[in-house]
């Protein structure tokens, strides 16, 4: 069994990665008898900005779960741990589609909820948890739409309710599960940059699923290809490479440089 | 009209009746906001009718035991939960939910209980005239003993949902979320269905199925058209259950009509006034 979590060297000027927050070993994943992933083993450290791009169906929404812990390893061994030994938070930003639209909730009712698990059982949130979740509206942009019912935002700007969510929960890492699916190119580039702006500013670590190679390759620190090859996490400039890509997909590719981003064409 | 009001709840049993319909209209006014946003409809309609397969059950095997008819109402009680409760069991599993919808192992839970219900009926001695009690309701025959009961099921309900509301709300608005933050929804769930069950088991002793169902679904609807706030529709759906009831049983008493429908048919009147006035708002 290889190791694949050497440390990514620091390729961009940014400090190093901190310590590993979460770290598979030879972890399985599947249900019931139907095995999804298996033998996987990396680590998310803190400040990382982890993609992880593959096609439908190769397991990347199975791998989230894994993280989260909302499924369990069949075999192999799962770790999250935070290096002041409390419990590490995660900030989960499901997919958007995934998310009940008749309740009547504003934007700072669903913010709010990313509070509840710090509230215990029983208790109402109280002030300073509404406080936490205005400013997380705030810091995702649409502090103005606190009052406005969820159900009637637009998908980019429920998008942000959804990250502002995650953020009311103080999290150490931040889990998307294709942020970007059904946004037009601005919400796109918006979204991507408020992720971007969060991982330089807030130190906060990403994981960052997607079906969409350009979208990883623009703005992901680390790349990790999901049901091509060995799965391992490297560093974006080593991953997006028409050599490497085109040892994955078996086809042509080729990578251009476009406004100092890595574009793949194929 | 308010004096005639006032008379017709002089009388002894339509006080109880009142008593009774305001006391399950104000709980299954608060449940309904969730059974309608939750999409479960059905499971409604199918824990009523597997409740009163319960009681069919209850009363063929106390006219087999040959127990006299007051020991038949404990045993009534008893059966009426053991079924809501088998129900509760059979709509929290998940069946092999990829090839068959959940939604389908409910209608065979409510066909099953429906048909159960039948045969025991008509196998037993008290069956067809207990049986129209129970399916249309009779809240014209509530003793206190039996609204005393539904008070104390409610009043657990109602506190168990003050405590955990927002342990409901969020597994049942975003339960992948929720687990990632330590709630269980799949326990949340099945203890939301366990205080349905526990209140529909008592109501339909009180009021019937049909009405018990009418008052899960249409104050609900109406409260969630009338305001747009989550938090202002429970209240309002509590109120809208309420309130059809004093009105219901008036109309029915003055022109010898069925309670249960009436009340059915003043609540459709609210709601269609709750439509219109949300109509005439945003116009
Ligand atoms: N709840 C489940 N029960 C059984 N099999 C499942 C379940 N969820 C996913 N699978 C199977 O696991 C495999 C991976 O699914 P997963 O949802 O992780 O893919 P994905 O990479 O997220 O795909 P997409 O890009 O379409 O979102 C698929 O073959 C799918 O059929
Ligand atoms: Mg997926």
């Amino acid at each position: 069994m290889t190791n694949n979590t050497a440390r990514v060297e620091d390729l961009d000027g940014v400090p190093a990665p901190g310590p590993a927050l979460v770290r598979f070993t030879g972890a399985a994943f599947g249900y019931g008898r139907h095995r999804v992933l298996s033998d996987l083993s990396f680590a998310i450290h803190a400040g990382d900005y982890l993609g992880i791009v593959g096609p439908n169906g190769a397991g990347k929404t199975t791998l989230l779960k894994g993280v989260l812990g909302v499924l369990r390893p069949q075999s192999g061994r799962v770790e999250r741990r935070h290096s002041e030994g409390r419990d590490l938070r995660f900030g989960y930003v499901p997919q958007i589609n995934t998310v009940d639209e008749t309740y009547p909730l504003t934007a700072l009712d669903v913010a709010l909820m990313g509070r509840y698990g710090r509230i215990g059982p029983v208790r109402r949130p109280g002030k300073e948890d509404r406080q936490a979740a205005l400013e997380a509206l705030e810091q995702v942009g649409i502090a103005d739409l606190a009052r406005r019912l969820y159900r009637d935002l637009s998908g980019g700007q429920r998008q942000r309710v959804l990250m502002a969510r995650a953020l009311a929960c103080e999290p150490d890492i931040l889990v998307l599960d294709e942020p970007t699916n059904d946004m037009d190119i601005a919400a796109e580039s918006a979204t991507m940059e408020l992720i971007g702006r969060l991982h330089r500013e807030e130190r906060l670590a990403i994981l960052l699923v997607s079906h969409m190679l350009n979208l990883v390759a623009a703005h992901a620190r680390q790349i990790a290809f999901l049901g091509v090859g060995r799965f391992e996490a490297l560093p974006a400039a080593r991953a997006v490479t028409a050599r490497h890509l085109e040892r994955l997909y078996g086809t042509r590719v080729s990578v251009a440089e476009c406004d100092g981003r890595r574009v793949v064409l194929w | 009209m308010i004096a005639s009001l006032l008379e017709t709840f002089r009388i002894d049993f339509m006080r109880h009746a009142l008593l009774a319909g305001l006391l399950v209209g104000a709980v299954c006014g608060y449940l309904g906001v969730y059974v309608v946003l939750k999409r479960i409809v059905f499971v409604g309609i199918a824990l009523a009718e597997m409740s009163s397969a319960g009681v069919a059950l209850a009363l063929w095997s106390g006219g087999a035991l040959g127990l006299a008819m007051d020991e038949h109402n404990h045993l009534t009680t008893v059966g009426a939960v053991a079924m809501v409760l088998v129900g509760v069991l059979l709509f929290s599993i998940r069946w092999s939910q990829r090839r068959i919808p959940q939604e389908s192992a409910i209608g065979i839970g409510y066909a099953m209980a429906a048909a159960g219900a039948l045969v025991l009926m008509a196998r037993s001695a008290t069956g067809e005239a207990h049986m129209m009690d129970l399916l249309f309701g009779n809240i014209l025959t509530v003793s206190l003993c039996d609204i005393g009961t539904f008070a104390g099921a409610g009043a657990l309900v109602v506190l168990l949902h003050l405590l955990f509301a927002k342990e409901f709300l969020f597994t049942s608005f975003d339960p992948e979320m929720a687990s990632t933050i330590g709630y269980r929804p799949r326990r949340w769930e099945v203890l939301f269905h366990l205080t349905l069950g526990i209140t529909i088991a008592f109501a339909i002793r009180l009021v019937g199925v049909l009405l018990v169902f009418a008052l899960l679904i249409m104050p609900a609807v109406t409260a969630l058209t009338v305001t747009r706030r989550l938090n202002r529709a429970f209240p309002v759906s509590v109120a809208c259950g309420a309130l059809p009831i004093a009105a219901g049983l008036h109309v029915s008493y003055a022109r010898d009509l069925p309670s249960g429908a009436c009340i059915v048919l003043v609540s459709f009147l609210l709601l269609l006034a709750g439509g219109g006035v949300s109509l005439l708002r945003r116009a």
